[in-house]
């Protein structure tokens, strides 16, 4: 009988991109978190003149993340060639352009904070923080599962498995460039006109 | 998985993409470092930007317009865009259009009332 038109494509679906797509769909959720993040920052922006923010450090947090998300491109082009060392060599050099960032953009916390513009200052700064804290956090996160992920490579090598996880880990790693793509248009870019 | 130990498919997408969003990043900062334009031209670009670089980001570094589940891909990314724009856009229209027509029925209050 050919009465199954009705079954689900997936069956039929290269079990090999479920994963991917199902931690696309996490990622469309924290697309949705960030974005209620930036819309509460902008309304609570309004009417409100903000410090000077200084642009050089933002640019340059900005071409560290994008290169990073670069190299990490490449170190998963690396992995799938099945060189590991090589590989390696480009998730070490991405984690240090992430921690990078983030030093650079906790130092910049840590001056707000200590000159009374902390997040519990002024409604604006509750939601700077919020926004870019949260980013901030995510980072931090991305670089804490690089770590475990590196170490996994090392031991395991590059098989199908480390290749999957490493694949999902790059992911989140675009996905945090993209968000700080609007991060630092939104909050700083225009911000500071 | 092949076994060469240099990659060769891809790394072109990876080298236009990352050329194409320094590009993307640099023009909006440059926009507003510079001063040339008003605040609203500087505001469209920089948003133009942004969009314009998202999508670059999610076509050459994630990938999701290829492989079997492009379809699927694209369609979320789409669908999530559109919604997260519907709140965004949404939240700032309501609460610029409250602040906007908040005091235009309100009363009055006179602090120095004569009886």
């Amino acid at each position: 009988m050919k009465n199954n038109h009705l079954h689900m494509e997936h069956n039929d679906h290269n079990d090999s991109v479920m994963p991917q797509f199902g931690f696309l769909t996490y990622l469309m959720t924290d697309i949705m978190i960030f974005g209620t993040l930036i819309a509460t920052f902008i309304v609570l922006s309004n009417n409100f003149l903000p410090p000077k923010f200084n642009l050089n450090d933002i640019l340059l947090e900005t071409i560290l993340l994008l290169t990073s998300s670069f190299t990490v491109g490449l170190a998963l082009l690396y992995t799938k060639a099945n060189n590991v060392k090589v590989a390696v060599v480009w998730f070490i050099i991405t984690w240090l352009l992430g921690a990078t960032f983030l030093y650079i953009e906790l130092k910049e916390f840590a001056w707000l904070i200590s000159n009374g513009f902390g997040p519990s200052s002024h409604a604006y700064f509750s939601s700077f923080f919020a926004l870019v804290g949260t980013h901030g956090l995510h980072v931090t996160f991305g670089l804490l599962w690089m770590l475990v992920l590196v170490i996994q490579l090392l031991m395991k090598g590059a098989n199908i498995t480390t290749l999957k996880k490493l694949t999902i880990f790059s992911l989140f790693w675009h996905f945090l460039d993209i968000v700080w793509i609007f991060v630092f248009s939104i909050v700083y870019l225009i911000g500071a006109l | 998985m092949n076994n060469l130990s240099k990659p060769n498919n891809g790394l072109k997408q990876y080298i236009v993409g990352f050329i194409l969003s320094l590009i993307f990043s640099v023009v909006p900062f440059l926009g507003v470092i510079s001063g040339y334009f008003s605040v609203i031209a500087a505001i469209i670009i920089i948003l133009i930007c942004a969009t314009i670089q998202f999508f670059i980001q999610m076509v050459f570094f994630m990938h999701i317009t290829e492989g079997g589940n492009a379809k699927w891909n694209v369609f979320s990314v789409l669908f999530t865009s559109i919604i997260t724009l519907v709140i965004v856009v949404g939240s700032v229209w309501i609460m610029y259009s409250l602040d906007h027509f908040a005091g235009y029925h309100s009363t009055k209050v006179d602090i120095h009332p004569k009886h």
